[in-house]
């Protein structure tokens, strides 16, 4: 009567509401139909040196084993010429590119030849200690060529060995670029060198793409992923490529059934990952050297603040004049610019902006804040101070609660430096005034109060002067 | 008025006194002091002494010892018996002489583990040393501060959940922990029995794995409530032998216990006044004169009705002052509630064993237990929570009608002074065990020949490749290869991991209310189910079972609801014990249960009397157990066949009543099924099997203690004033039935049982199937 654990386990499952095994081992899926790896695959040559149809078609895509003993870890070294097109730009067109940008967002020098484009495919999407790196590339701008040198791990057992080989990727001078690699390729690779004992690799300068381009791009493509900027930026259309995510998955077929045409598609796939991040680079140093590319007030936007950051008050300046002359200006970049000017310092421009603000935006309240406020602080004069305030308290009135809300959010940058501060000035009122219920209503309310009580003791003090007198 | 006073008055009371089955008076106790050890290092004893503390008690010191010895320790002393210093000084101690130190501290709930971290800095605020932290590592955590908590915490503080699905699939993040782990402190002990302690010794052993990765062997302390096997119990959850320390040193106060048993309305149907109607009235006494009161009760539905009669029944001044508390409540509100108690603003809380482990909630002066809350440890804990820090101190145990609390009040030995029972778990349970081997795999590859636990895991690794789970490398070890994380769709909580989310649309905009597992949504969020929230009525209007959302709507009712399962089972496979045809026959076995909610009861609140009934139109469940089954011969009993059916089926309600106080189980835990003619045996059969896939050790208890279990039946039976079967024996006696007397008929099959047992056992077949 006694059963077999298999037996016992099956019958356990269906206990559990949860998808059982046996259903997570009817996924298989056949790759063999309708996919291309790129490389067409003949069947091994009767006579074929190795006795395995996958290393066949590894050395027919230019793979060679590592340890030629073991054939658990295959390398292949792809170059292309520099004027070779990836999309709309050469490799060369970075060899070429001014790189102060990049050395400013990278805080390092930056030489074009010291750059290792990296990216890595994994066996699942988390970053826990299970999950595997089975593909990694490597690649570089020679004097005439761009090289990728892609590692392939046939075999996990042989993982050490994979790791190994990533040290002697990168130089001493070398500085990484990747996509997202800050969060998912990096630390994958620690975690992995960690299961092995193995010391981490030398810290190195490192340029993840992800984020300057997403500054740039968020606000215009749907997400910014790597598959949507070749489309955009590069003008790159990859044709019977596979999603990355399918990337573990078919690692896994070709793990239990030694299907290589499963993973074909996923090495090609990686390298193109890495060919992107050349010309993506070459964009990104055009884009943060020059303002002669900038095509929309957005982008001039996200120009200007990086060049504050960098201390470069002319070019921000620049960028703000440029985006005056561009045909999707709005009331944002003004407001941006406005406040680009307080900054500065320069009054007479932003009172200028907000003034115009006002009147283009009849809506609006923050603008007549900021001019309360110049008003109240800079130039001194209270009953004007007193006229914005009111004025802008009249328009916030009229105003729905929901709209108030929006244009309180329209202040990015006050609410980021001086949120904590206002909530703190605000919160007594709370108690005091509970009809006004909106937070910006609120604080107009305050600094009416606050105008008046100023306006009432100077009153006071010029009566006890006449007095005096 | 005083405490003292009111029980003066009680105790004069006729009314009362009548009802009382015992009243225990514990006097107060003295402390027992020792100097502190030697070996302190001084920075330490100093810090101890600006605590006003210049010796300690004496199984701190013992404990200090015991760990500098390098032994693994499990301390039971009672609830504020100063147990915390008795781990963080020696820890304290060996990081002062060693920065590198880190140690692993474990609760069961995330706020357990916030008290903990109060507690700490508290302690090494009187040191001179910098740069020395605990922090609590759970979901709450910040991202941003994660990374800092993963290098620089010396004590990490956190729980078997985030331990499972954050710390362990992320080892290689906490090289730092993991490399010098030389502690790990696991509190409340005793609360890691059955499904939750059988996954939890499962995620020690695989913390163990990789310390042993990374070459550290840590020492485990362990702080538990009373229970009856702590080395045992300790051994079973970390693999270690491990010394243990219970004679406490800590002073006590006075202390009452009373068990009460509510006066009978009817003698024959053996009826009893319903115990929560008591403790509406003895509890509304208590805080009426301003003591405060935390009553337990079993079920959370109770938790609202009783709460909801405080409430009323209290003067307006405290009104608002008396709240429920449960699990299913957001856990702000119940940290609201933990605070107010704290902070004497609350002053009356009805809960469910939720409040039990040692939250601290400040010193309460009375504990009303209602009904027995599953075990002996409970209550004790439960009671425990009355006068915590000294002066005299009320526990009033209420029974209700159920046979397991007539037992109890017949016999208040068995609850105050016989042993505790004990904690079991079952860490081989197959489930479980795949689910952690998967978990494991993915943590670090397993070679075929590992051990993990006792067992060794090569069959079950073979099986996972089979399914394409693991991969079988040309090494021979075993690697995860699917692409999600293991760990996630593991709960440690339950054997099933999805949640049904309750959302009140009534609201003006939906909001959740709580949330239960998958299995009670099943009796209590069916359509038409009243569900009750902090004393509000919520009338179930669908339950979405595949999307995990029930919806309700507030109603004002004046009724709640009670649904029943249907239930058919069936023999699976013989584990221990024999078939054997015409005798008495005891039998260990898998077993496949399938439920059906039937219908459901309409009760009115107060009188709890039954308005209606509805169905219930919901799919089956079907349940892969361990069952224990127990059958007769035809002859043991002269028996018409619908009879056989009622007293076997009053059987079985007495036996999974007195098989609870054994297995150390809530009654729920524990179900019966019953069999005219089992298709088996081909005679009468009782089954009695644990609620949880893959059995829990339950019912594998019973068949091993089935002697001692069938004597308690059969004394709570006999010693029953009842005539014909009531709620405290065999349940109530169906309309039905045509014979003479069911009762009678229970107790000749008992008979027939306990005669057989004392027959010398002849030719048992034993071990066909594989032992655990």
């Amino acid at each position: 009567m006694r059963r077999s654990l298999a037996d016992r386990l099956d019958r356990l499952q269906n206990s559990l509401c949860t998808p059982s095994v046996k259903t997570e081992a009817k996924k298989e899926v056949s790759w063999a139909d309708g996919q291309s790896a790129g490389t067409s695959v003949e069947p091994p040559p009767p006579d074929a040196p190795c006795a395995h149809p996958w290393q066949h078609v590894l050395r027919q895509m230019g793979f060679a084993p590592v340890d030629p003993v073991s054939e658990s870890v295959w390398k292949r070294s792809v170059s292309y010429d520099v004027f070779c097109n990836h999309g709309q730009y050469t490799f060369h067109h970075l060899a070429e590119a001014d790189v102060s940008g990049l050395q400013h967002l990278l805080g390092h020098p930056v030489s074009p030849c010291d750059l290792r484009f990296f990216d890595t495919e994994t066996m699942g999407l988390g970053s826990g200690a299970g999950n595997i790196v089975f593909l990694y590339t490597v690649g570089q701008l020679l004097d005439d060529e761009v090289r990728f040198e892609q590692y392939f791990l046939a075999d996990p057992a042989a993982e050490l060995l994979f790791l190994q080989h990533l040290e002697g990727c990168f130089g001493e001078a070398a500085i990484w670029v990747t996509f997202n690699g800050k969060s998912f390729d990096l630390p994958m690779i620690k975690s992995r060198r960690t299961m092995y004992r193995l010391s981490p690799l030398p810290s190195r300068p490192h340029l993840d793409l992800l984020h300057p381009l997403r500054r740039i791009f968020k606000s215009t493509l749907p997400s910014v992923s790597l598959s949507f900027l070749e489309e955009k930026v590069l003008r790159l259309e990859r044709v019977d490529d596979v999603s990355g995510r399918e990337a573990p998955l078919r690692y896994l077929t070709f793990m239990t059934d030694k299907d290589v045409q499963a993973v074909t598609p996923v090495l090609q796939h990686n390298l193109m990952d890495v060919a992107s991040l050349v010309v993506l680079c070459a964009y990104l140093a055009d884009f943060t050297s020059s303002r002669a590319a900038l095509q929309t007030a957005k982008e001039s936007l996200v120009l200007a603040r990086w060049y504050e950051a960098w201390k470069n008050v002319e070019a921000a300046a620049e960028c703000y004049r440029m985006a005056r002359t561009l045909d999707d200006l709005d009331g944002y970049a003004l407001w941006m610019e406005s406040l680009f000017h307080k900054r500065q310092g320069r009054w007479l421009q932003s009172v200028e902006l907000w003034k115009e603000l006002s009147r283009l935006q009849q809506e609006s309240v923050a603008p007549l804040l900021e001019l309360a406020k110049w008003a109240e602080h800079v130039e001194r004069d209270l009953p004007l101070a007193l006229f914005y305030a009111k004025e802008a308290h009249q328009r916030a009135l009229q105003q729905e609660m929901s709209y108030c809300r929006e244009s309180f959010l329209q202040l990015p940058y006050r609410v980021s430096a001086h949120g904590s501060n206002m909530a703190a000035e605000v919160s007594p009122d709370f108690l005091q005034e509970p009809q006004s219920s909106s937070p910006v209503l609120r604080a107009i309310v305050k600094r009416m109060r606050r105008i008046e009580g100023k306006i009432s003791k100077q009153e006071q003090r010029e009566e006890e002067d006449k007095v005096d007198g | 008025m005083e405490l003292a006073m009111l029980l003066e008055e009680w105790r004069r009371t006729d009314s009362f006194i009548e009802q009382v089955a015992s009243w225990q008076i514990r006097a107060a106790r003295l402390a027992a002091f020792r100097p502190t050890p030697g070996f302190l290092h001084e920075a330490l004893v100093a810090a101890v002494r600006k605590r006003n503390v210049e010796n300690l008690y004496t199984h701190q010191v013992q404990a200090l010892e015991e760990v500098h010895a390098g032994n693994h320790i499990i301390l039971t002393t009672p609830t504020a018996s100063g147990k915390t210093l008795c781990y963080n000084l020696p820890i304290l101690d060996t990081i002062l002489k060693d920065m590198s130190t880190r140690a692993l501290y474990i609760f069961p709930t995330k706020a357990l583990a916030q008290d903990q971290v109060a507690e700490w800095s508290s302690l090494t605020a009187g040191l001179t040393h910098d740069g020395i932290h605990a922090f609590t590592y759970d979901g709450d955590t910040p991202m941003h501060v994660r990374q800092r908590i993963r290098e620089a915490g010396h004590v990490v503080v956190t729980n078997p959940d985030m331990l499972h699905s954050a710390i362990l699939p992320h080892h290689t993040k906490w090289l730092r922990l993991f490399e010098n782990l030389r502690f790990i402190v696991i509190d409340e002990a005793h609360m890691y029995r059955g499904v939750f302690g059988s996954h939890f010794a499962n995620v020690l052993r695989r913390l163990l794995r990789i310390c042993a990765f990374y070459g550290s062997q840590p020492q485990f302390i362990l702080c538990s409530a009373t229970i009856a096997n702590p080395e045992e119990h300790a051994f079973r959850l970390t693999g270690q032998s491990v010394t243990w320390i219970g004679e406490s040193g800590a002073p006590e106060g006075e202390r009452h216990t009373i068990l009460y048993n509510p006066p009978l309305l009817n003698r024959e149907l053996g009826i009893r006044k319903s115990s929560i109607l008591e403790a509406r009235r003895l509890g509304a006494r208590l805080l009426t004169e301003n003591i405060t009161t935390l009553a337990f009760v079993k079920t959370r539905t109770q938790v609202e009705i009783l709460s909801g009669y405080w409430k009323r029944d209290v003067p307006e001044r405290l009104r608002t002052r008396v709240m429920g508390y449960r699990g299913g409540y957001l856990p702000s509100e119940r940290r609201t509630i933990e605070r107010g108690l704290r902070a004497g603003e609350i002053r009356g809380v009805v809960s469910t064993n939720a409040l039990e482990l040692g939250m601290d909630i400040g010193s309460l002066d009375a504990v009303l237990t209602v009904g027995h809350p599953g075990s002996i440890a409970s209550v004790r804990q439960q009671s425990g929570r009355a006068g915590r820090r000294q002066g005299l101190s009320l526990s009033l145990f209420i029974a209700n009608a159920s046979a397991l609390d007539q037992f109890l009040v017949l016999h208040p030995n068995a609850l105050l002074e016989a042993p505790p029972e004990e904690a079991r778990l079952s860490a081989d349970n197959l489930l479980i065990l795949m689910d952690h081997v998967k978990c494991g795999a993915f943590e670090l590859p397993f070679s075929a020949s590992e051990q993990f636990g006792d067992e060794s895991v090569g069959e079950l690794l073979s099986y996972l490749a089979d399914h394409r789970v693991l991969h079988r490398q040309s090494s021979g070890t075993y690697l995860w290869m699917a692409e999600s994380m293991p760990s996630l769709s593991v709960s440690l909580r339950s054997a099933s991991t999805e949640n049904v989310v309750i959302v009140d649309t009534s609201a003006p905009e939906p909001k959740v209310l709580g949330e239960t597992d998958r299995f009670s949504a099943l009796t209590t969020l069916h359509e038409e189910a009243i569900y009750l929230h902090q004393t509000k009525s919520f009338q179930v209007e669908r339950l979405d079972l595949e999307n995990g959302k029930a919806f309700v709507r507030s109603v004002e009712a004046d009724y709640f609801t009670e649904a029943e399962l249907a239930v058919r089972l069936q023999m699976l496979h013989l584990l221990d014990g024999a078939v054997e045809h015409g005798k008495v026959s005891h039998a260990l076995a898998e077993v496949m249960v399938n439920a059906t909610p039937t219908i459901f009861k309409k009760l009115k609140l107060e009188t709890h009397e039954n308005l209606g009934w509805g169905r219930v139109h919901l799919p089956e469940a079907e349940l892969h157990s361990i069952g224990y089954a127990v059958s007769w011969p035809e002859t043991a009993a002269d028996l018409a066949k619908d009879e056989w059916e009622t007293a076997l089926a009053m059987l079985g309600y007495l036996l999974r009543h007195t098989g609870a106080v054994y297995a150390m189980c809530a009654v729920s835990d524990l179900h019966a099924a019953v069999h005219v003619r089992d298709v088996v045996f081909e005679q009468p059969t009782v089954y009695l099997y644990d609620a949880y896939p893959g059995g829990i050790g339950l019912a594998e208890r019973l068949y091993r203690a089935h002697g001692e279990v069938f004597a308690a039946a059969f004394e709570v039976v006999t010693a029953c004033p009842c005539e014909q079967g009531c709620p405290s024996c065999t349940g109530p006696r169906p309309r039905a039935f045509a014979g003479e007397n069911p009762k009678d008929a229970v107790c000749s099959l008992l008979r027939a049982l306990l005669r057989d047992a004392d027959e010398p056992r002849s030719g048992r077949v034993s071990g066909t199937g594989e032992g655990r």
